[in-house]
């Protein structure tokens, strides 16, 4: 694949160096300090202005197959596919700040074939694990039909030692891998849940959210507390909202907190400082299951984190900006830190995957989790699941056909164009994607 | 530099507008006119005033010309006075036919245009029944507001005319229903006649009224005026009457704009999400309810209950019994009721109901902001933010119009003291919440069988002022006796 890049920045560069391997990358950036950046990977620098039609050319765009506009700048994004498509690229995706746009994409085209949206991506990742203690990534697959998540089995949980087939897992549940250390297991009746093993589950959200929380013991989430007020943290309490949640807000700008309240009903706003101990004690804002700080600032999110960690609140998650941290917020104290940055580039690497409509990796790119369209040619059709020949390090965790969702048992049956939610190791990766 | 007469109101531009409103006021006593010629009564008293607010108009008009128009700061001056001497030309009728001198004719026309409905003629029975008409007419057209009469017939007052009509409208909130301000008066107007002439027929062919009761009661049940052509007002009339108009009362206490978004884009629901009209409802509900339970029930005090109830919350003033002499705690409520009045855009007067619950929203959210300092609570009005700016101004027209109501009562209490007169605090009370109000009858010596008249003159003038005042809602009234407003 021919891949154009606009915009060399942190997104744009994760970007490249995640698909420098496999594909031809051309990189535009107007900075040429950035560019530099750029010379340790194995990918085409051009320097210009990615909206621009002469650069464009430039960087080949006619034979482009895919196009990422992923500048800071929103308007130039949008302007930068419609460009490229003018040229003849094939996809163009274009990255966002403001979901507003995500909404007037809908209704026209403006060029642009996909649209990632950082603000409800993120939002969306952090709703997805509130309330789940001990999850440490989750995302959806066929659009929201299918959730996936990676769950630490902590010391105190319920089912520690139990066979997988005796800890009552729901119907549409499917405990997809058990990794323990390092090793990477595809797991059978027999195997046992382990302390601090990390199961992939694979199901419905409802049968997910639900052996989630047999897992960790954790209740249902009643009270959740947001530290910041920006784009993330509106569209998180808007979320929230819309499950019937009354969330907590808190907000420094005045008059942001004043919008805030006024666009968020069912929020409760407080105008102050997120590390104010006393405002926290004085409402009682420690009290909550849950705990978000997405502030702009890593270090502010890391302190205020810790603060209400400390306080008591069983789970907290923060936004962490820098890439670097993310490992470092986990180990102190954090139980979830979410990278946008990560989010919006796993996104968009997704589409340079052709029948793969979508892919996860784990564990730092040890094992995948991938939703394939099945083709008619495939050998696989047709075939029981316990007779077809999966390769090692396979499981088919769900199957979506239709409407419908099927947790596959050994006598189910795939079909053509059905979608299969795959786990598999990186080994693994490349043959099932043949296969299917 | 300044000198001694430079006003910093455009004083001519809006004399040269009261003097062309005055002179196209003078067309409405076509009306009485017309009657008085038909029913063969005395009809030169309609012509002669006709004719002066004509020719003064046109002088003032001319002698004032100029063609700068006016400002916001020139359209309370224009408002205040044009109400002034409208009252004033309507007064002339009643001199010049001998019913009343020249102060009393003064304060029933100013009662009548500012649909309070507070009258000093003790036999309405025996006045001519032109004359009736046109008392009757003076509240209708005061109802709508004859700046949006104005706005909507006169082609000169395109485009100043939104200033006038906010400076008219009763209750906070003028909504423009088109994009032309022309358009929203007619609409309102239309609505208005409209309504006036469904409450016509229903009391015509189910009330049994004859045509002239049933067109003199509708003209003042629309514009919650409450001035009868009968001595004993609404008892003279069936159970069936007094139901019918206990719906129209109830319909002129109603936003108009909300009215035509309703009926006209058939958006029902909106009637049922509007924060207002169910607070409305809700008050009239319960008014009724409590005076039913305190006056005894029965089904006959179940209607009796409804039309006070309604009567004086939507500020009308019309009586179906003789609450004067109702037990001092019903009395009580229907004092309250005098400060509630109708929705914001109805042709009610008083402190209007979404002020109340504005004033209620403020002081939960203040009481909840002492708990928690730092929480950020915007106040909602039928799902919508209302600004922080409209909040405070709500409370301090709540303060005011309080305030002006306990400075009105002590002045009056001491007038009618000194004049000798026996008026309790209650009673001199009800006169100032009834006229401030625009609602009419209060209790005691003005009570619902009684009238003003035998009130001092001064106590007269006082009370003139506070029916002016209150229907243009204090502030257009107030501002005219602030220095800043005459100077810089």
């Amino acid at each position: 694949m021919r891949i154009i890049i606009v915009g060399a920045g942190e997104v744009g560069r994760s970007i490249a160096a995640a698909l420098q391997t496999d594909h031809d990358v051309v990189v535009i950036e107007k900075d040429p300090d950035r560019l530099q950046l750029l010379q340790e990977l194995d990918v085409l620098g051009v320097l210009g202005n990615g909206a621009s039609l002469k650069t464009l050319k430039d960087a080949g765009a006619e034979r482009a197959d895919l196009a990422i506009a992923s500048t800071d700048i929103d308007e130039v994004n949008i302007v930068a596919c419609a460009a490229a498509k003018q040229l003849g690229a094939k996809i163009t995706v274009a990255r966002v700040q403001d979901a507003e746009y995500l909404q007037t994409w809908k209704r026209g085209y403006l060029g642009v074939d996909e649209m990632v949206c950082r603000e409800l991506i993120t939002s969306q990742a952090i709703a997805d694990v509130i309330g789940l203690r001990g999850v440490r990534a989750s995302d959806e697959f066929a659009d929201g039909k299918i959730l996936m998540t990676e769950t630490v089995v902590e010391e105190n949980s319920p089912l520690l030692g139990l066979r997988l087939r005796d800890a009552a897992i729901p119907n549409d549940c499917n405990v997809a891998s058990i990794i323990r250390e390092n090793a990477v297991i595809i797991p059978r009746g027999e195997d046992q849940i382990l302390a601090h093993d990390r199961l992939v589950l694979i199901g419905t959200p409802q049968a997910v959210h639900e052996f989630n929380r047999r897992l960790s013991l954790s209740p249902a989430v009643k009270e959740v507390l947001i530290v910041g007020g920006g784009r993330i943290g509106f569209r998180l309490a808007q979320i929230l909202q819309t499950r019937g949640l009354k969330p907590k807000l808190i907000e420094l700008d005045e008059e942001r907190s004043r919008w805030l309240a006024e666009n968020l009903p069912n929020t409760l706003l407080f105008h102050g400082d997120g590390t104010d101990v006393e405002l926290l004690e004085r409402e009682g804002l420690f009290r909550c299951d849950v705990a978000v700080s997405v502030i702009g600032v890593d270090e502010r999110n890391l302190l205020c984190g810790l603060l209400l960690k400390r306080m008591g609140v069983p789970q907290v998650i923060v936004r962490v900006e820098d890439p670097n941290f993310i490992a470092i917020f986990e180990r102190v104290g954090i139980d979830i830190a979410i990278n946008p940055r990560r989010l919006i580039a796993e996104e968009i690497i997704s589409f340079t995957r052709g029948r793969i409509e979508k892919s996860l990796s784990l564990e730092q790119d040890r094992a995948e989790v991938l939703e394939i369209e099945v083709s008619p040619t495939s050998p696989l059709v047709g075939k029981k699941l316990a007779q077809a020949q999966l390769p090692p390090g396979v499981l088919i965790g769900a199957i979506v056909r239709g409407q419908h969702v099927i947790i596959p048992r050994g006598a189910d049956v795939l079909r053509p164009g059905d979608h299969a939610i795959v786990f598999s190791t990186k080994e693994a990766a490349h043959q099932i994607e043949k296969l299917l | 530099m300044m000198r001694r007469w430079d006003l910093a109101v455009d004083l001519r531009a809006a004399l040269h507008l009261v003097g062309s409103l005055i002179k196209w006021f003078s067309v409405t006593f076509v009306l009485p006119l017309s009657y008085a010629i038909f029913a063969h009564e005395a009809w030169w008293p309609y012509l002669v005033p006709g004719v002066l607010a004509l020719g003064g108009g046109w002088a003032v008009e001319r002698a004032a010309f100029t063609e700068r128009d006016i400002r916001p700061r020139e359209g309370f001056l224009v408002v205040s006075l044009a109400w002034a001497i409208v009252a004033f030309v309507g007064a002339m009728p009643f001199v010049l036919l001998g019913v009343l001198p020249p102060l009393d004719a003064y304060f029933e026309a100013m009662s009548g245009f500012t649909t309070t409905g507070a009258t000093v003629i003790a036999h309405v029975e025996g006045v001519p029944k032109a004359l009736l008409l046109w008392r009757a007419f003076t509240q209708w057209l005061g109802g709508m507001g004859i700046i949006v009469l104005a706005v909507a017939l006169l082609p000169k007052l395109g485009v100043g005319g939104s200033q006038l009509m906010d400076a008219e409208a009763p209750g906070p909130t003028l909504e423009r229903l088109t994009p032309r301000i022309r358009e929203t008066a007619r609409l309102l107007w239309g609505i208005y006649v409209g309504l006036t002439a469904c409450d016509v027929l229903m009391l015509v062919a189910i009330g049994k009224l004859s045509w002239f009761d049933a067109v003199a009661h509708a003209f003042t049940t629309l514009s919650t005026g409450g001035f009868s052509t009968r001595d004993a007002g609404f008892m003279t009339f069936s159970g069936a009457a007094q139901w019918i108009t206990v719906l129209f009362m109830a319909i002129g206490g109603l936003n108009f704009a909300l009215i035509y978004r309703v009926f006209a884009r058939r958006h029902w629901r909106a009637f049922l999400l509007d924060t207002e009209v169910r607070f409305y409802g809700a008050l009239l509900l319960g008014a009724t309810l409590a005076l039913w339970i305190i006056e005894g029930g029965g089904l006959e005090g179940l209607r009796h209950s409804a039309f006070q109830a309604v009567s004086i919350m939507t500020t009308t003033g019309y009586a179906s019994a003789d609450f004067e002499r109702w037990a001092p705690a019903a009395k009580i409520i229907l004092l309250v009721l005098m400060f509630l009045g109708g929705c914001a855009g109805s042709t009610a007067g008083s402190i209007k109901v979404i002020r109340t619950w504005l004033v209620f929203r403020f002081i939960v959210r203040e009481t909840r902001n002492v708990i928690h300092p730092q929480a950020v609570l915007p106040i909602r009005v039928s799902g919508r933010v209302v600004s922080e700016s409209i909040v405070r101004a709500v409370a301090i027209f709540a303060i005011v119009y309080v305030t002006t109501f306990a400075l009105g009562s002590v002045l009056l209490l001491w007038d009618v003291t000194c004049a000798g007169l026996n008026v309790d605090v209650i009673e001199a009370a009800s006169a100032v919440a009834a006229t401030l109000g625009n609602v009419g009858p209060g209790f005691g010596i003005v009570g619902p069988m009684s009238t003003y008249a035998e009130l001092p003159g001064t106590s007269k003038v006082l009370l003139i002022v506070l029916m002016w005042a209150g229907r243009l809602e204090i502030f257009p009234v107030l501002v005219l006796f602030v220095h800043s407003y005459w100077k810089g």
